[in-house]
């Protein structure tokens, strides 16, 4: 029960039918009031006008003085049902005509309630307005409402020259007809009215309230609910979890970006995965270093310590020299798991890549004679050598080559080429080091798009004020935002710490005519660029100068069993692996980590049961 | 109870200490040992210890601390720290605290073999020189110039307008016996901070690998040295440079320097 009284519909049910019964009460009440008093003015009326007449048509016996015709007729008036009581009463007080015949000269004295109106001021007035002479009562409490109105009968000519000269020339008035009628009509009438008033407002109420509930129940209710349901399963971990927007209100906008938030907090949530699975593989390096160490030093020292005492014996010092080879390799294992753990920075020389396939191949050529698999090279001829870590590239060819052996299983090829060639930087280069103007970085790990770190700014559009994180590559359109700002005209862009504007209100896109941004680039001049969706115009001049890049390009290509399209944009996401338990889901972090450092950049295509093709491009001149 | 060891073995494991005291016995070398740094400085205050070998990582008291508890308690002795977990902020902590080197584990007879030739050579240096304080150090062996700086006390780095020079200290010629051959990298190889960057074979025919204190790409090698080794015995920190090196990141490695104005 308290659950119903808490609830948003129940309250605003409630608060609802309080006003619509008040407001309707009031209405109510000033209508019954006015009809009422319409009906008594009625009747008032029509109870003046009935005493002007018997006073009019009594008129002819009173001048007579035919007393019994008098009675008789205010007798037969008070046959009509609704009329109740008619009596005459002369100037001393006296009833001389009733049509109750038992009150017949009695005196109502001056006092009484029905004579106050005119003798209050101690002598009869002589002209009163109608209102005045009207009166309503009750007889008592349970009885209908009764109406009575006194008419004064004037003195005329012809009342004082009778020949009765019952009257004096110098009285005004000479008696009163004091009539009475009840008012069981108009009070019938008044109490249907008064009924239908009170049927409507329950009526409209209870249509109200019914309306009320469906649509609350519709617009509000269930989109809540479903709200806390998604909320309550985002608590207990399922971030995969989405609420299904059936409107475009404000509650439909709630859950589209309730449903981006999750996606978002599932994203964070692997990063964290991963930043954590990599703190502790930093800690399990060195641990392992700390471990094992020990041990070999003991295996390694022993060993080489026989191996100088038995000079003289040449059988075992064969045997022995295997073991401080091997040992000694091991030593060398271990030095590059704590050099990967630390990412260590590459020992860059100058060397020609074909040189390091040739090595790369040789380490592998063991698998790829048991997998019955072909390497065919198409290596360029003229080559210039590249400034290059030669070991951490080696082991990046090693990495896509033992790839593609586990994708082709068995019988298959594998074909490596290498070439030399220039690109343009529109829609290659990659930005690196975006800065606002007070020097605070705009790149964002956090947040890749297609492998590369983000630039990352803040869109403000009216009250809205979303992120945007922009495409790393120069001429790139793979812009995203978490609300829809980006399809809105003339947004402001600023700097998400300090909310500097980048906003360059003197350059206009030459496409659509709208506002750019101008981003700083770090000693590389500025990015102006323009957001509509449409076309994402940029302009790097700096890069621009400097024309096109050279670039060695190595490309492994398999005819394996290719990578999924939902697979193949994480492929480069640490811990990722297409081979399930097989992987460790390091390989291509790596790789992509390695090609980064040496400032170039790595991409993929691949087509299911057909072949994956993995491309590299170094830059011929060091980092860009 | 003074007795007198060559050297004092510490680590926690014993297979370690049994693995360097097997080497040290093989070369006629006297050995204590310990296994926890309280022991280790026991034995030191009550004995005539010429050469301290101990690991860092050890409980309670590891061996960086048992370093600075030996050169608060003014016992002179050269100490070489050793450990499995051989990082550029390892080693270079051990060189800042003052020890004379770091032995990375694990190690082979022959690696073993000429740290501790080095150490007992330098232990007799400085026995030497604190017998005979008023002649000065420099009898014994010339410190390097203040303007210079080193990784550790075997090499020197020198600043210059583009480049860096590097060479060997004249206390890490001292402690080898007599240098027979030199082996120096070829220009456009790459240097590594902590990592060997020349090999000298003594007239013993042991081989001494001393570490690079930076890292680069070599882009002169000194052709004089090459011809007459006895250069760089002469004048080690002058005309006995070994390369022109372009310094690949001076700014990330200059903080694991010492100055060589703390000599």
């Amino acid at each position: 029960m308290k659950r119903v009284i808490r609830k948003i519909s129940t309250k605003l049910i409630f608060i609802i039918s309080i006003t619509s019964i008040i407001i309707i009460s009031v209405y109510a009440y000033f209508s019954i009031n006015f009809q009422s008093k319409v009906l008594e003015e009625e009747s008032q009326r029509h109870l003046n006008q009935l005493s002007e007449t018997i006073k009019n048509s009594t008129r002819d016996a009173m001048l007579e003085n035919k007393r019994e015709n008098i009675q008789k007729i205010v007798h037969r008036i008070t046959l009509e049902p609704c009329i109740k009581k008619a009596r005459i009463i002369n100037k001393e007080g006296r009833i001389i005509y009733s049509s109750d015949s038992t009150e017949i000269d009695n005196i109502i004295d001056i006092k009484n309630e029905s004579c106050k109106s005119c003798h209050e001021i101690g002598k009869p007035l002589e002209r009163l307005k109608i209102k005045e002479r009207m009166k309503i009562f009750k007889l008592h409490p349970d009885s209908t409402r009764m109406m009575s109105v006194i008419n004064p009968i004037y003195n005329e000519k012809s009342c004082y020259e009778a020949d009765c000269h019952a009257h004096e020339k110098d009285k005004v008035v000479l008696g009163v007809l004091d009539m009475t009628i009840c008012l069981k009509n108009i009070d019938l009438q008044i109490e249907q009215s008064r009924l239908i008033i009170m049927f409507m407002t329950i009526i409209t109420i209870l249509s109200l309230g019914l309306i009320l509930i469906y649509f609350i129940k519709r617009w509000v209710d269930r989109p809540v609910k479903d709200l806390v349901k998604a909320t309550n399963k985002v608590a207990l971990g399922n971030l995969s979890f989405e609420v299904k927007s059936r409107s475009n209100d404000e509650l439909g906008d709630l859950s589209s970006s309730f449903n981006n938030m999750t996606k978002k907090l599932s994203e964070m949530r692997l990063q964290l995965l991963q930043s954590e699975k990599m703190a502790s593989l930093g800690q399990l390096a060195a641990g392992i270093a700390h471990e094992i160490n020990n041990p070999l030093t003991g295996v390694l020292s022993y060993s080489s310590y026989l191996l100088k005492r038995t000079k003289d014996n040449p059988e075992l010092q064969n045997d022995l020299n295997v073991i401080v080879r091997e040992t000694m390799r091991s030593r060398e294992i271990v030095k590059q798991l704590l050099d990967f753990a630390r990412q260590s920075t590459p020992k860059k020389i100058k060397i020609n890549i074909n040189e390091i396939i040739e090595r790369a191949e040789k380490v592998v050529a063991n698998q790829l004679m048991i997998n019955n698999i072909n390497i065919e090279k198409n290596l360029g001829g003229d080559l210039p050598e590249i400034i290059i870590d030669p070991n951490q590239i080696q082991q990046v060819i090693i990495n896509l080559i033992v790839n593609a052996i586990d994708a082709i299983a068995k019988n298959g090829k594998i074909t490596i080429s290498t070439s030399r060639f220039a690109v343009d930087p529109y829609g290659f280069t990659i930005i690196k080091d975006a800065l606002c103007p007070n020097e605070h970085s705009l790149m964002c790990e956090s947040h890749k798009i297609d492998g590369n770190p983000s630039i990352k700014v803040l869109g403000i559009f009216d009250n809205l004020r979303n992120e945007i994180f922009l495409d790393p590559v120069y001429g790139g359109q793979k812009h995203e935002a978490a609300h829809e700002i980006l399809k809105k005209k003339n947004i402001n862009i600023v700097c998400p710490t300090c909310e500097v504007s980048f906003m360059d209100n003197l350059s206009k896109c030459p496409t659509c005519n709208e506002n750019t941004y101008k981003i700083p680039i770090q000693n590389k001049g500025f990015l102006i660029g323009c957001l509509n969706k449409n076309h994402s115009w940029q302009k790097w001049e700096y890069i621009e100068k400097k024309g096109s890049q050279e670039y060695i390009a190595l490309e492994i290509k398999d005819n394996g069993c290719g990578i999924s399209e939902a697979k193949i944009s994480r492929i480069f996401d640490p811990f990722f692996s297409t081979k399930e338990q097989k992987g460790t889901g390091l390989g291509l972090a790596v790789v992509w980590g390695i090609i980064d450092n040496h400032g170039g950049s790595i991409s993929v295509e691949s087509k299911i049961d057909e072949g994956t093709k993995f491309k590299i491009m170094l830059p011929l001149l060091g980092r860009v | 109870m003074n007795k007198k060891f060559d050297i004092l073995i510490v680590d926690d494991e014993e297979i370690v200490i049994e693995s360097i005291k097997k080497i040290c016995l093989y070369k006629n070398y006297s050995i204590s040992t310990a296994t926890n740094s309280f022991d280790a400085i026991k034995i030191l205050e009550e004995n005539d210890i010429k050469l301290v070998v101990t690991d860092i990582m050890m409980p309670e008291m590891n061996g960086f601390e048992l370093l600075i508890e030996i050169i608060k308690k003014n016992i002179s002795v050269p100490v070489i720290l050793t450990s499995g977990n051989s990082s550029l902020e390892m080693i270079s902590k051990a060189f800042m605290l003052g020890a004379i080197d770091f032995l990375p584990k694990p190690f082979n007879f022959d690696e073993l073999e000429s740290f501790i030739s080095r150490g007992m050579m330098i232990s007799n240096l400085f026995i030497r020189k604190n017998e005979n304080r008023e002649a000065g150090s420099n009898l014994y062996y010339v410190t390097c110039p203040s303007n210079y700086k080193k990784f550790g006390r075997g090499n020197w780095v020198k600043f210059e307008e583009g480049f860096v020079k590097v060479g060997v200290s004249d206390l890490l010629l001292k402690s080898i016996n007599s240098v027979n051959q030199i082996i120096l990298k070829d220009v456009n190889n790459q240097l590594s901070i902590g990592e060997s960057f020349l090999k000298i074979i003594d007239s013993n025919e042991m081989i001494h690998e001393i570490i690079s204190p930076i890292s680069g790409n070599i882009i002169e090698v000194n052709q004089n040295i090459v011809e007459s080794i006895s250069l760089l015995e002469k004048d080690p920190y002058f005309e006995g440079w070994l390369y022109k090196v372009t310094p690949s990141d001076i700014f990330y490695e200059e903080k694991y320097l010492i100055s060589c104005s703390s000599d």
